[in-house]
């Protein structure tokens, strides 16, 4: 078992959006910090209660509040953040929706945001307008009244099936 | 054309991708972190002991006062006391710990009905509690009151509430040893800079408003904390960085409403309304001289919107506005205006339910039948068709009501609102030899999409793709001046001070091709991009044109600066209302359907004004049903964190319908109105309403609370 002491620095490696990333942290540090500090700023701050869910990434494909993991808690695993989600410049279709229906004002709930729908998605490919509404409930809002982020995903998810289909 | 088309947000693309920029996302080499130490009694005498040089106290930032920063007295739990500054966010909150403050205890005063006897006083060295007493007066109300056929009394509490944008505050300062530059997440670059320079005293600033994260008023001001950051960032001259928690956010910024309206109101058995006499007294909290100036205008903007669409001639209000010991208030969405719309649609509601008669009734008997209007109070209502209006949304109203279950009701609110404050704006816009346009808005948008709007008028000026405009704004540096995005101003005035400095460029174009094309500028006639000549039918292309007139020795950078006349504001109106389910066993609220009727003049951008009205809804429906600032008698907020402060998430929130007309346009070149804080002001009296009809009883305070209800 490894013991960490309280200023000792370990070395952890994270993929995020494939790429490996070794960096030296303090046991204490947040993940949403070291993400931060790597250059992933999408990885916004909300709040310091677990409540905002601006702070959403997907790890290890569970969508997870990266204020609520410690950087070293993360060692090994898999993530990916906004900044990973477009590929080849093609915009990922729930960014292309987002776009569309005018589902970010501020912007600044959107990285969390677009990576939970992300995560929704995947769990349910068609989910109901009740079940879209339950799925964000961990990601505030305080611009868009939501509304045209649920329009949002439920039209990503048509895009999604055309796609597939 | 563009204007009036859903054209989606230009702003996007960056936000999409995670390659926005907001104040935490920036960084110097060197960069220290701040962390202030916040005071954690109502009312005290402080003494700060230094236990490191990397402590700072007032005195290091406002010797000799207590504002923004106390040296010696201490007005509110929350308030920023002692700053420490350490190499990153982690030391620096181990920092924190290490300070040594004494404090001496004062009596404290929670209550504004308490703090305007003035028995206890909030900040020893002010006079008076009472920070204006001013009486409102027009008509004779006591004779209106006798000849009433019935006379209300009533209490009404418009609670304070938290703005809490998504960002919190933030500031970097950085002096590079020839000026200060400083990047906030602020409302306005050009205000913030103003502010600067008036407290430190020096006039080589820049301020950069990066990307921002919301604010709903709540970044108008300049904070304690970034006076304090600025000022140490000169005598440290290392890059500083501060960035609260959200718990501090909420424990000293974005507090808004807090007024209580006593009334008497007398009604004619028809509905008539004769006047109202009352007592409004709100709260602004502490004494800091920054928010109280802000609050003071929203208090006068409460009384003065408080006799709605309606025609009541006579009119009596005591204002009493008052320090307590609790966070400064500021203006939160709607600055005032949502308490008055709250207060009289209220009252319209109450007097509905007392004569047994429908409240679109009411409103009809008493509503304003010409415009322009000048309400008793001295505001001018300057266009559109109330009674039309109140008319269609009488159907909306009659159908919601079809929809309603036994357990469900209708409830609704007619608001007016004055938008659009001058006292001017810039616009800049230039074009590059390249042919490209920019455009550069003295305002500071913060996620209204003003700058999609922006590019849309300019595109039909210049008839050119909207694709071929880029949109700043937010640098001190790249405009001369500006004002700011507040009061739903952005798009109507800033949008105006676009389309005149467009016009011009147009005018300085024509010109440059009038002189190739061997022409006068008379004979020059411009249609999507092309110049030609009426009489030889001689053209040439907008991009030659630009080419030419560098050589030419022309310049194709204009700033117009918009100037707002008399009265400085413009008038939009509406009717909302909302359909709530009210579970009498559980006491659980929630607003099932909601649809909103607005006129707001021209829509230059209805995707963008329809999410403006969501967003604003929804904000006013937090109010009514989940949101207070709950302080205990002790003076601490008990909810200074999102878990504890009712927010509506995407599960509470109603299908929102929204509908707008354009009769009643503004008298601007844009010919729009602002939206962005209706939604807010007419959403909130909406709900309320609609739950006192279904529980039979008055509704004297908000939120809704699940005993009450039952
Ligand atoms: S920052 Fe709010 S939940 Fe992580
Ligand atoms: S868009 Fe501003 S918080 Fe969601």
């Amino acid at each position: 078992m490894k013991v960490y002491s309280p200023n000792e620095k370990t070395v952890i490696r994270l993929r995020i959006n494939g790429q490996i990333y070794e960096t030296e942290i303090t046991p204490r540090k947040l993940l949403v910090e070291v993400l931060r500090e790597l250059g992933f700023k999408s990885v916004h701050i909300g709040c310091d209660t677990s409540q905002c869910g601006a702070c959403t990434v997907i790890l290890n494909d569970r969508s997870v509040k990266s204020c609520t993991v410690l950087g070293i808690e993360a060692d090994g695993s898999d993530i990916i953040t906004l900044e990973g989600l477009a590929k080849d410049g093609m915009l990922h279709p729930i960014q292309e929706a987002f776009w569309e229906t005018h589902a970010l004002q501020c912007g600044y709930c959107t990285p969390g945001m677009i990576l939970e729908a992300y995560w929704l998605l995947k769990e349910k490919p068609n989910p109901t307008e009740e079940e879209i509404r339950e799925g964000i409930s961990g990601n505030l809002c305080m611009c868009t009244g939501y509304l045209n982020i649920i329009k949002a995903i439920k039209r990503a998810s048509e895009i999604i099936s055309t796609k597939k289909s | 054309m563009y204007v009036g088309k859903p054209i989606k947000r230009i702003e996007d693309s960056k936000f999409l991708t995670g390659r926005s920029t907001y104040v935490d996302d920036i960084e110097f080499p060197g960069t220290l972190f701040v962390a202030f130490l916040r005071s954690v009694k109502p009312h005290a005498k402080i003494k700060i002991r230094k236990t490191s040089d990397n402590i700072f106290t007032g005195e290091d930032i406002n010797p000799g006062s207590d504002f923004p920063i106390p040296v010696e007295e201490t007005t509110y739990v929350g308030q920023p006391l002692a700053m420490v500054v350490a190499r990153d966010r982690y030391e620096a909150y181990d920092l924190l710990e290490s300070i040594e403050i004494e404090y001496e205890e004062l009596p404290f005063v929670i209550d504004p009905q308490e703090a305007l006897k003035n028995d206890v006083k909030v900040y020893t060295k002010k006079e008076s509690n009472i920070y204006e007493y001013k009486k409102w007066e027009a008509g004779n109300t006591e004779e209106s009151l006798k000849e009433a056929d019935l006379v209300i009394n009533g209490e009404l509490y418009n609670q304070r509430v938290i703005a809490n944008p998504l960002e919190t505050r933030g500031i970097l300062a950085h002096f590079d040893g020839n000026r200060l530059n400083v990047w906030s997440s602020t409302q306005s670059a050009h205000y913030l800079r103003r502010n600067l320079m008036n407290f430190l005293g020096i006039d080589n600033i820049r301020v950069i408003q990066p990307d921002v994260g919301g604010a709903f008023g709540s970044k108008i001001i300049a904070h304690p904390e970034e006076y304090a950051v600025a000022k140490l960032a000169l005598k440290l001259k290392r890059p500083l960085k501060w960035i609260p928690t959200r718990s501090e956010e909420m424990q000293s910024a974005g507090h808004g409403r807090d007024k209580r309206l006593r009334f008497k109101v007398g009604v004619k058995r028809d509905g008539t309304i004769l006047g109202i006499e009352g007592t409004i007294i709100a709260d602004l909290g502490a004494p800091y001289p920054d928010a109280n100036d802000d609050e003071i205008g929203n208090v006068h903007s409460t009384i003065r919107m408080m006799l709605g669409p309606y025609r009541i001639q006579n009119v009596k209000i005591e204002e009493y506005a008052v320090n307590t010991n609790k966070a400064p208030t500021q203006s939160y969405r709607g600055a005032g205006r949502p308490e008055a719309t709250y207060f009289i649609e209220r009252i319209i509601n109450i007097i509905s339910l007392e004569l047994g008669k429908d409240e679109f009734d009411i409103r009809e008997r008493n509503l304003i039948r010409e415009l322009p209007y000048k309400n008793a109070l001295g505001i001018t209502y300057d266009s559109g068709d109330y009674m039309g209006l109140l008319n269609k949304a009488r159907e909306y109203y009659q159908s919601l009501k079809k929809e309603a279950n036994v357990d469900e009701c209708v409830g609704s609110s007619m608001y007016v609102e004055i938008t659009a404050f001058g006292p001017w704006e810039t616009a800049r816009i230039l074009a590059k030899s390249d042919g490209k346009i920019i455009i550069i808005t003295g305002s500071g948008p913060h996620g209204q999409g003003d700058g999609t709007a922006f590019a849309q008028i300019v595109a039909d000026v210049l008839e050119v793709p909207i694709e071929n405009i880029e949109v700043r704004w937010g640098d001190t540096d790249i405009i001369s001046d500006g004002i700011g995005t507040w009061g739903s101003r952005t798009l109507t005035i800033g949008g105006s001070a676009m389309y005149k400095a467009a016009e011009e460029l147009k005018r300085r174009l024509i010109e440059v091709s009038a002189k190739m094309l061997n022409a006068d500028a008379e004979e020059i006639e411009y249609k999507n991009g092309i110049f030609s000549h009426k009489k030889s039918g001689k053209s040439i292309t907008l991009k030659e044109v630009i080419q030419n007139a560098y050589s030419m020795g022309y310049s194709l950078d204009v700033t117009y600066v918009y100037n707002v006349t008399k009265p400085g504001y413009t008038v939009p109106y509406g009717v909302h209302m909302a359909l709530v389910k009210v579970d009498k066993e559980t006491g659980s609220v929630r607003v099932r359907k909601y649809v909103a009727l607005d006129d707001v003049g021209k829509v230059v951008n209805p995707l963008l004004a329809e999410g403006q009205i969501i967003g604003g809804a929804v904000q006013g429906i937090g109010q009514a049903i989940y949101e207070e600032a709950i302080y205990s008698k002790e003076g601490y907020l008990l909810n200074s964190n999102l878990t504890d402060y009712g927010f509506p998430t995407a599960m509470e929130v109603p299908r929102i319908e929204w509908h707008y007309i354009e009769k009643g346009l503004s008298s601007h070149p844009t010919n729009s109105k602002g939206i962005g804080e209706a939604g807010a002001i007419a959403s909130t009296p909406a709900v309320i309403n609609a739950i006192e009809k279904c529980i039979g009883k008055r509704i004297l305070k908000m939120p809704t609370k699940l005993e009450e209800v039952i």
